[in-house]
């Protein structure tokens, strides 16, 4: 390496260096760390001991609740359609010249600014089945409304009904990319006699399919890591039904005093969350690469 | 005329939704406007109690008072604007040395950088505990504060792609005139980048105020908290005050829909920046 | 471009700088936290941190207490921090190695735990050197600090619980209101005849809400765990029998979708709006601060208290009284353990327990203190507090067992109940799973302490 190439690395990396000392301090090393003690007993008191693929084995095989807390949510995955179908639905609502857009625009996003904490206890009482405003909805159609957290069966669904009322911050990505939809592809198919539908179909989907897959693989990754809600609304209640991964992780490493296992746990769902990225990364080389072009003209 | 009629048709779409998004918000203020007992009196339902009968804005003095607002809100303040200054300085000092700098493994670098921002933040929470718990930090701010001064992938990301739309040229002449890369950075760079560099405050300082786990986990002590924690243990000790906790939730709210309301175009340009639109 | 540089003057940008350094300056001067987290300044008097979990009114009364102690104790400066009723800030403090000279467990979950792990100072020794003597304190308490043989935490008064009727509420229904029900069966018979159903099918009064599993087991006479042996006994025919009662509890009510739907229009717990005072609950199994609750949420309230009833067929389980309390435990890294055992000696006197029974309305820990005239005569909330003071001294008191999964344990209680009660499972199953689960985990953690 010459001189110059040299001095060039050093004021790169001098430049870097916040991130590389966050990245090998808070990130490489906490993960090996936290793979080592996967392979332990730590009870976070006294030093951790090694007792090779206990917990794993344990997660797997032994411990029905990890299998519930991966049910449920996998369950929860099934917000996932309705997510897109509301989110294109409504962002096609706002991609119109109509007088007062950008109050409707704000309208529909601000449920997605508050904070979960904030939106948990709202929907808390929001889905009180006695005194709550979506039974008193309900009633309004005649329909007698569930008891919602109360119930097993309903739970997870009043879980979902929250997260879409939060759809905001899709509905804004979506809106960015129908804006970027040209718009002499939807005059050609329009003289082409094609119907809303059909330009729907064939011109706008096409065009926002690489938001929708960006989207859902996101959204599965947000879903894999589902907690605040939960620990403040149910903390797994009712009969374990809203028991999700990531609350049953934070039990035991903060609760049952099981830190060992619960990097075990930590460490599954990090492999499932690479295969995730994993899939993005292979999909969507595209859309890094189209922005940096456009970024440098 | 099916066209006029299919326009009147969303435009009622259009109204019919957004009285869905809001309608819990608008019912939010008004639990939180009346006396508890008559939130929960046997006559009529939510939505005659959308319109308070009987004021009680006491339910906001108790919620100041129980919720210590005031002083969580200073704290709250606190590590927000710390970490949005931290994390302003690092993103743009290292999203510079990403863009405008040359150097041999710099886009090996990057793209390991680009994968960190997948790991979720669930998988580091545990070790991360392990590792500041060695350092001494549990039980203090730095937990919170000193990882936003290290940057963080994804405004280094965002900060990268707009350095490198400003033109080159304009970096050219400041180094002939014998600039050195700091000061390119901060007199030619930092200025351009204005509305990138807000868009990362403003998304940061949402994110930061919003924060639940890490101050759940990192502070011990009650007077520490910030408004998210204060909310959450508010919840615990005053089982369904409900006109009470939605007075609390509302107060936590309010700060952060008026910021947004404010800096509502700067976050449609930001997440146009970030090439998130396909 | 390159005139937007020169319209953004660098006179504008320092001045910007500015107004963002005062920003932050004021924030970081004025935030308390900062300041809490800022060590204090000693002069020159040890100080002796003691965290606890007390909120509003009742933390204003600890650091009237701990005033109390700084006032007679001028050699150490006592300094009282509230963890808001959270537990595991205390267990995570311990972890980082940053621990309080001394602490009160909210729910003393913790103690068996900490205990295994060797987190907590044993405090036989400093029993030893003054006092007070096990057989002093009330066995349902004592029952809450003892882990293997050993000492790891001192009460500082305890809970016990009664039952509380609402006579009115029995006049309606047509019942003597001066004979509570005396058995387990009764009450179910009692429950029933007092709820009340509206026009439109639902629930307008319930006879008694459903309380603690673990409490009920006691009543039961059953077991949850064999110290000596390190086997969870939750399966046994005693404790299959609790759930079984809460179980028909429920289903004597209108069953759980309906008791679901009522409790859900309950309010909040300390005000006039709680089921009980606000009329919708006619009776309650709740604790000796609820003469002191009745006065301020209900005082038209006409009401009794008594033991809590007793099956049938055992009448030896008579009086028995479920027990919680206030337990206070100096950890293994205290840098004064001495000092904070001073202060836990110091709350054991007559005066410390008077004093605090009287704004916390907790029973005093010690047999000798039960019958303090100025806590339990010249009133109606007085007298009230002195029937479940004198019941708190029998000797049928007991407690939840100290093991070292009991955040599990309780945790997996609550939801054998609602499995049960939900019809999911059946108690005897429900149970079974319980001791399976904490089993498995008492066994893991014993061969790991190995």
């Amino acid at each position: 390496m010459s001189l110059a190439d040299r001095r060039r690395l050093v004021r790169g990396l001098l430049f870097v260096s916040p991130w590389l000392v966050g990245f090998v301090g808070l990130q490489l090393y906490p993960m090996l760390l936290s793979l080592y003690l996967s392979f332990c007993r730590y009870n976070t008191l006294t030093p951790p001991r090694f007792v090779g693929i206990e917990n794993y084995r344990t997660m797997l095989f032994a411990d029905e609740y990890v299998w519930t807390s991966i049910g449920n949510t996998l369950f929860m995955m099934l917000e996932l359609p309705a997510s897109v179908v509301l989110g294109i639905g409504t962002a096609l609502l706002l991609n119109r010249a109509a007088r007062a857009i950008g109050l409707f625009r704000t309208l529909y996003c601000l449920p997605y600014v508050l904070p979960s904490v904030s939106a948990g206890l709202l929907w808390l009482w929001v889905l009180n089945s006695d005194q709550g405003l979506v039974n008193a909805l309900l009633g309004l159609l005649h329909i007698p409304g569930p008891s919602w957290l109360k119930d097993a069966q309903w739970a997870k669904p009043g879980f979902m009904l929250m997260d879409l009322w939060g759809i905001g911050g899709s509905t804004l990505i979506y809106l960015a990319a129908l804006q970027g939809v040209p718009q002499h592809l939807h005059e050609a198919a329009e003289l082409d006699g094609a119907g809303p539908w059909a330009r729907f179909r064939h011109v706008t989907l096409p065009a926002v399919s690489p938001t929708v897959f960006f989207l859902v693989v996101t959204g599965a990754l947000g879903v894999l890591q589902y907690f605040a809600q939960t620990f403040v609304m149910t903390k797994g209640q009712p009969e374990n039904s809203t028991l999700f991964f990531g609350l049953y992780l934070f039990q035991n490493a903060f609760e049952y005093f099981r830190m060992g296992f619960a990097c075990a746990m930590a460490w599954l769902l990090f492999l499932v969350a690479l295969l995730a990225t994993y899939l993005i990364f292979r999909t969507s080389a595209r859309w890094v690469y189209y922005e940096a072009q456009e970024g440098a003209r | 005329m099916s066209r006029s009629l299919a326009r009147l048709a969303a435009g009622a779409a259009l109204v019919l939704f957004a009285v869905l998004f809001i309608l819990p918000l608008l019912w939010m203020v008004s639990t939180s406007l009346q006396p508890e007992g008559q939130v929960l009196s046997g006559t009529g339902n939510a939505l005659t109690h959308l319109i308070p009968r009987r004021l009680a804005p006491v339910n906001y003095v108790k919620a100041l008072q129980t919720l210590h607002f005031v002083p969580y809100l200073l704290n709250t303040l606190y590590v927000c604007v710390l970490v949005v200054a931290g994390t302003l300085a690092s993103c743009t000092v290292v999203a510079y040395g990403f863009s405008r700098l040359r150097w041999p493994g710099r886009d090996t670098l990057f793209s390991i950088m680009l994968a960190t921002i997948m790991l979720p933040p669930a998988v580091l929470l545990l070790p991360q505990f392990v590792v500041f718990r060695s350092l001494g930090w549990v039980g203090t701010y730095k937990p919170l504060i000193v990882p936003a001064f290290l940057g963080n992938a994804f405004f280094i990301f965002l900060l990268r792609q707009f350095f490198l739309g400003i033109p080159e040229e304009l970096t050219d002449a400041a180094r002939i005139e014998g600039a050195s890369e700091p000061q390119i950075l901060w007199h030619v760079i930092a200025p351009l980048a204005k509305p990138a560099l807000v868009t990362v405050a403003l998304l940061c300082f949402v994110w930061s105020w919003t924060d639940f786990m890490g101050p759940l986990v990192y502070l011990s002590d009650d007077r520490m908290y910030t408004l998210t924690v204060g909310l959450a243990s508010f919840l615990d000790r005053h089982r369904a005050d409900w006109s009470g906790l939605m007075a609390g939730t509302t107060l936590v709210t309010t700060p952060l829909a008026v910021l947004f309301l404010l800096g509502q175009r700067f976050f449609v340009r930001g997440i146009q920046m970030t090439g998130l639109k396909g | 471009m390159s005139s937007r540089v020169s319209v953004d003057s660098p006179a504008r940008r320092w001045a910007a700088a500015g107004g963002v350094a005062v920003l932050l300056l004021g924030i970081w001067w004025a935030a308390p936290g900062r300041r809490a987290q800022a060590r204090r300044t000693a002069s020159g008097v040890p100080e002796l941190h003691v965290w606890s979990g007390w909120m509003g009114h009742e933390r204003d009364a600890f650091e009237e207490i701990v005033a109390a102690f700084n006032v007679e104790h001028p050699h150490v400066r006592l300094v009282n921090t509230s963890t808001a009723q959270d537990d595991s800030k205390v267990f995570r403090a311990i972890v980082s190695g940053a621990p309080p000279d001394v602490f009160f467990i909210w729910n003393s979950e913790y103690v068996g735990a900490l205990a295994q792990h060797g987190a907590l100072r044993p405090l036989d020794d400093l029993m030893a050197r003054t006092g007070p003597l096990a057989e002093d304190i009330l066995a349902g308490g004592l029952a809450q600090c003892r882990y293997e043989g050993r000492m790891y935490a001192l009460p500082y008064l305890v809970d016990a619980y009664a039952l509380f009727w609402n006579k009115g509420l029995f006049r309606e229904a047509g019942l003597d209101p001066e004979r509570p029900p005396k058995t387990l069966e009764e009450l179910l018979e009692v429950a029933a005849r007092l709820t009340v159903v509206g026009p439109d099918g639902g629930l307008t009064r319930m006879g008694m809400a459903p309380f603690a599993l673990h409490h009920v087991c006691a009543l039961m006479g059953g077991s949850l765990y064999d110290a000596d042996h390190h086997r969870v006994t939750a399966d046994s025919a005693e404790n299959v029998r609790a759930l079984e009662w809460l179980c028909a509890l429920v289903e004597r009510q209108g069953g759980s979708a309906q008791v679901d739907a009522f409790s859900a229009g309950f309010g909040e717990y300390a005000s006039s709006q709680q089921e009980y005072f606000a009329g919708k609950v006619a009776m309650v199994e709740s604790g000796q601060w609820w003469p002191s609750f009745t006065e301020r949420f209900a005082r038209e309230m006409d009401y009794g208290v008594c033991a809590l009833p007793y099956p049938a067929d055992r009448p030896d389980l008579r009086n028995t009284v479920p027990f919680g309390g206030n337990f206070a435990c100096i950890p293994a890294g205290s840098r004064h353990p001495d000092l904070a055992w001073e202060f836990l000696a110091w709350t054991q006197t007559r005066v410390a327990q008077a004093h605090f029974a009287r704004v916390m309305h907790g029973v005093p820990n010690l047999k000798q203190f039960l019958e303090l005239p100025e806590l339990t005569t010249g009133s109606r909330e007085n007298e009230a507090f002195g029937v479940v003071c004198s019941l708190a001294g029998g000797p049928n008191g007991r407690a939840f067992p100290v093991t070292p999964a009991n955040t599990l344990f309780s945790r997996e209680l609550e939801l054998a109940v609602d499995f049960a009660t939900h019809g999911t499972k059946t108690p005897a199953q429900a149970m079974h799973d319980v001791t399976v689960r904490v089993q498995r985990e008492i066994d893991q953690i014993l061969e790991a302490g190995r």
